[in-house]
């Protein structure tokens, strides 16, 4: 463990013993790790407190952000370090965190670090998962959460004294999300049914997030057929987060007016080029011959105004 | 007085008996002690006798003569002023929470000066949860008659107009519109009414959780019985009323 | 009383969106109604508003009684009335520069643009923003792929070149129609062609991609904020029109259009009345509500 490098590590976790031991093995060289563990009952609690880390136990809650303005209080150090139970850091963290926290100097209060997201083996490059800039290295005290699933913590002093980390420069926190895309799907539904809902919010601002969650996807040159995936996944979720407020709202707008699916029908060219084919045949022959065209035109009419 | 309302009738007494204890459970359900109500007995062949409408504070207003329902309602409202008039047609059930509803919607919607109720018919079809103006020549409609209540929208929405069979109305709006346009023979003065309202910039705006039962022109069902009102109509407002959609057929 | 005062109801944006802001205060619990000649009423778009007669409702305005205009045409005959005025203002021109100036009319602003003018003279408007109708937001019309909506009125020499210039597209007009009838044909469309060098704010291009048409538009200096070349449409020079819309029209584009096509949809949906209705609530509170009667 690191004497010199003044820094708590926080990390909220429920039942997550399997991602927590590259963790801890990350985080070995900070002098100070408190673990708050919600109730796990599959020795994670156990596992960090034989890895020296201080244990604290409490209740399972579901919003995690606002819990941890609770125990924020309970570093001792300078700066805090937060992590999540499934992230973790590289061999070289060690000395770029040093470096970070000597450049703050009367300056900065809190780091914005990227942060690398996985799906199994899969790295996400795409707009939206990075570089994901998270606010979690920070002199203790200066930050505080806000209600709500994954919202952005406010930097007390002010945003001017936040930095965020260059993806170039190095340092990254390492988010192993989800095992598989079917956990991603299940995560973010639980997230959309706990998240909260307080006043009316306007539906189509949910459809318009979920448009441009699908216009961020096609903007990426190397986006990949999972990246592909997860934005429909996310785009999908604003649609249902939407519905949900609706309800949370007493169903007080008209939904089949207000609501429309984020999704564009065309019409495949072999079907425009026959109907042309058609057209033209018709402008260029005799009544006689072109009145059973007469009809297949009129059918294409019917196609047309369905 | 807190509200008066006012039901036109002419005959049907078995009907009007069931009309008045749906009015009296809907009102007690509400909470509302400081009402009158007031039967416009509009020339019926037997004049109603208020021992034989079931009991209850009915006051009798009658007609030997019958005259317009834009008429008997002026006269009722006049007999009894009061800070709201609740007009209600002699075939309409309340629900038990229709009044808490239509009330409680025109205390909520902002500027509300206007608020009708939502009337299915017996099979559960709308038959009434406010007029719209239709594109073409048919003019007022009701929106979404016909359909599955299930399947209509219960979001509250303003309306140009809604319907006289139930229609509450802020008692000083009333007065300054003079009451009902006593031009109107029989049928559109509730929607002459609600249009002139607009113009003074009233809300008009519909009750749309509870479902009460109107069973419809029970008194007069002569298929042209609105002509001459419509004539009427047509020539004090056709161009001058904005539109929303236009009537589908169920 | 508050009235909105027209100049007439035939189709014309401002005509709409008069209509629409009135309806949005009536919402609010303002007493309002909407003054045109003959109090005759707008058929081409839909509106539960009420209508009066402009010329009796002017003449009885008193003090206790607002006016709102947006034409400058307008200012001087209502401010010979006693109400009080509030200009909503829609667009800029030199015209509007004494309404500006007068400090005893409120200033509202739809769009940024009418906000900097104002500014530049040294008043500070109340936003009320702008939202596109419900009717134009796509819901799924098959879309045919080689159809451009355009409005032949706005700019009919350019669009005449762009046709010459793709004759594999087909142009389709949009031309004194009710609002629904053009949303019908915008959503039919996978592009709308926005040729009106004159346009600067130009509800159109806003309402075509609400309908998932990808915009196709000319470029004006003082153009519609809100259209981001290559995010979601695409903009060019007059000159450079019709080599645009060949282009983006090409079968090489298809994930472009698209992408496009759905930044277009993410902005106007951002337009949305919920949303506009969000910021004249908001308005209240700086301004609005004393400017207005509520009696």
């Amino acid at each position: 463990m690191s004497a010199s490098l003044d820094l708590s590590l926080i990390v909220h976790t429920r039942n997550r013993r399997e991602m927590l031991h590259p963790l801890l093995r990350s985080t070995a060289f900070i002098g100070e790790r408190i673990i708050v563990d919600m109730a796990s009952d599959d020795g994670s609690a156990e596992l960090c407190e034989e890895a020296g880390c201080r244990v604290v136990r409490i209740p399972a809650e579901t919003f995690v952000d606002e819990l941890r303005n609770r125990y924020l209080p309970l570093a001792t150090r300078g700066w805090t370090l937060l992590l999540d139970s499934d992230e973790y850091l590289a061999a070289d963290a060690e000395g770029l965190i040093g470096a970070l926290i000597a450049a703050a100097g009367d300056r900065i209060d809190a780091y914005g670090i990227p942060r690398f997201n996985y799906i199994g083996a899969d790295r996400l490059p795409a707009p939206g998962w990075y570089p994901d800039h998270q606010i979690r290295l920070f002199r203790t005290g200066a930050i505080a959460f806000q209600k709500g699933h994954h919202q952005r913590p406010v930097v007390l002093s002010g945003d001017e004294r936040l930095a965020l980390v260059d993806p170039s420069d190095g340092l990254h926190i390492h988010h192993q999300n989800y095992r598989d895309l079917k956990e991603f799907i299940a995560r973010q539904l639980d997230y959309a049914l706990t998240d909260d809902y307080a006043g009316v919010r306007d539906l189509r601002l949910y459809l318009a997030e979920a448009y441009e969650a699908m216009e961020r996807s096609l903007g990426d040159p190397e986006r990949s057929d999972l990246d592909a995936a997860l934005a429909i996944v996310m785009a999908w979720d604003r649609v249902v987060r939407g519905v949900i407020h609706w309800e949370a709202s007493g169903r007080t707008t008209d939904l089949a007016r207000a609501f429309s699916l984020p999704l564009v029908v065309e019409q495949g060219p072999a079907f425009a080029a026959l109907e042309q084919r058609v057209r033209d045949f018709e402008n260029s022959t005799s009544w006689r011959v072109t009145a059973p065209l007469r009809r297949l035109s009129a059918w294409f009419r019917s196609i047309r105004q369905r | 007085m807190e509200l008066t309302v006012v039901i036109p009738s002419f005959g049907l007494d078995a009907l009007l008996r069931t009309c008045l204890a749906s009015l009296a459970t809907s009102l007690q359900v509400a909470g509302i002690d400081d009402v009158r109500v007031v039967v416009a007995d509009n020339g019926s062949t037997n004049p109603y006798r208020v021992e034989h409408l079931g009991g209850g504070r009915v006051e009798l207003l009658r007609f030997d003569q019958r005259t317009s329902f834009a008429r008997a309602c002026n006269m009722a409202a006049r007999s009894a002023p009061a800070r709201r008039y609740l007009f209600l047609n002699n075939d309409v059930l309340l629900h038990p929470q229709a009044i808490a509803d239509v009330v409680g919607t025109m205390d909520a919607v902002r500027n509300a000066g206007i608020c009708g109720a939502r009337l299915v018919f017996p099979d559960d079809r709308i038959q009434h949860c406010g007029v719209r103006m239709d594109d073409g020549p048919l003019g007022p409609y009701h929106e979404f008659a016909g359909q599955p209540t299930a399947r209509v929208s219960r979001a509250i929405r303003d309306f140009p107009a809604v319907t006289g069979a139930v229609l509450l109305i802020d008692g000083q709006l009333f007065d300054e519109l003079g009451g009902f346009d006593e031009i109107y023979p029989f049928g559109y003065e509730d929607l002459d009414l609600c249009l002139r309202a607009g113009q003074k910039g009233a809300r008009i705006t519909c009750a749309q959780a509870i479902d009460s039962l109107h069973f419809e022109s029970m008194s007069n069902r002569d298929p042209g019985r609105h002509d001459l009102s419509r004539q009427q109509f047509w020539q004090r407002w056709k161009g001058r009323y904005t539109r929303v959609g236009s009537w589908q057929p169920p | 009383m508050n009235l909105y005062v027209l100049p007439g109801h035939g189709i014309y944006g401002g005509i709409k969106v008069g209509f629409q802001f009135a309806s949005i205060l009536a919402t609010m619990g303002v007493r309002i109604a909407v003054a045109t000649p003959g109090g005759l009423a707008p058929t081409w778009f839909e509106s539960s508003m009420a209508v009066v007669d402009r010329d009796s409702s002017i003449a009885q305005l008193t003090e206790q009684d607002v006016a709102i205009f947006s034409l400058p045409h307008d200012y001087a005959l209502l401010k010979r009335t006693p109400a009080r005025l509030v200009f909503h203002c829609q667009g800029t021109d030199p015209l509007i520069d004494p309404i500006v100036d007068d400090p005893d009319v409120v200033m509202l602003a739809c769009w940024p643009q009418a906000a900097a003018y104002m500014r530049a003279r040294g008043r500070e408007p109340i936003d009320v923003g702008i939202h596109v109708s419900e009717v134009f937001h796509y819901d799924g019309t098959p879309k045919k792929p080689a159809h451009v909506a355009c409005m032949p009125r706005r700019g009919s020499d350019l669009a005449e070149a762009c046709r010459r210039h793709v004759p594999s597209l087909t142009f389709v007009p949009i031309d004194n129609q009710h609002e629904r009838d053009a949303a019908r044909i915008m959503k039919d469309c996978a592009y709308f062609l926005a040729t009106s060098e004159g346009e600067w704010f130009g509800l159109p291009a806003l309402e075509a991609m609400a309908a998932g048409a990808v915009v196709v538009s000319v470029r004006v200096p003082t153009g519609p904020h809100y259209l981001d070349h290559g995010r979601n449409g695409v903009v060019a020079d007059a000159d450079d029109l019709p080599a645009a819309l060949a282009s983006i029209s090409a079968d090489a584009e298809r994930l472009l259009r698209r992408r496009l096509l759905l930044g277009g949809m993410a902005t106007a949906s951002r337009y949305s009345l919920g949303h506009q209705r969000s910021l004249v609530d908001g308005a209240m509170g700086r301004g609005l509500r004393e400017a207005l009667s509520w009696s």
